[in-house]
């Protein structure tokens, strides 16, 4: 799955580890969620998506599309 | 790791890899989790000390058997603390430890299978203490290898 939580981040002009303490998670976790490294769990994907006021297809999308 | 002891400090020190320091710093309740850890690693370590002569002192009595099983309480109490750990630690976090523990799991009954059948071909008999020891030594291995996966 491919996000646009770093371009989203870049604008809000926020470092990893500002965005993490806002979704109470760890700069590492960030770091992977922008790398594709790793994929959130439905309430995290929740928590950005509330976070950057925007719904959740248009910051994830399946790598197929 | 070093044991610094002096009339008023007595303090374990347990340096980990670099970049697992770092992770775990980033865990915000590192902190209270590390020095929970550390007291019942000294305990543990104090408890180890005294329960030898402990229990030669009491040899002819029943109670010798309870003595020897003291050392079990703070591994108790860190089982306890871990599991709180866990419970404060991000989901990725959690992922991590999930996947250092199958590692450690799967890594220890593979060299318990292997040292038993290498018994059965003539290598000398070895204690079970040493299945603890592989076990936290491949549960760290397990925590570098799977934390660099998601750096």
């Amino acid at each position: 799955m491919e996000n646009r939580i770093r371009e989203l981040r870049a604008i809000h002009r926020w470092s990893q580890a500002e965005l993490g303490e806002q979704l109470n998670v760890s700069r590492q976790t960030i770091n992977a969620l922008e790398t594709g490294k790793y994929d959130p769990s439905l309430p995290l994907a929740f928590k950005i998506s509330k976070l950057f006021a925007l719904p959740i297809e248009q910051i994830f999308v399946p790598a197929e599309q | 790791m070093k044991l610094d002891i002096s009339p008023r400090v007595l303090y374990i020190h347990v340096k980990l890899p670099w970049h697992l320091e770092v992770a775990h710093k980033e865990n915000p309740m590192f902190p209270t989790a590390t020095r929970q850890s550390r007291t019942a690693l000294i305990a543990y370590f104090l408890i180890l000390l005294v329960t030898p002569t402990l229990v030669t002192l009491s040899k002819d009595h029943w109670w010798r058997y309870a003595l020897v099983l003291i050392p079990l309480i703070p591994v108790f109490y860190m089982q306890r603390l871990e599991l709180q750990n866990l419970s404060r630690m991000d989901e990725l976090q959690r992922k991590i430890q999930l996947e250092a523990l199958v590692f450690a799991y799967y890594g220890t009954a593979a060299l318990v299978l292997i040292y038993g059948f290498l018994e059965l071909a003539g290598l000398p008999k070895t204690t079970m203490f040493a299945a603890a020891g592989a076990l936290i030594i491949l549960r760290l291995i397990g925590w570098y290898i799977t934390d660099r996966k998601y750096q």
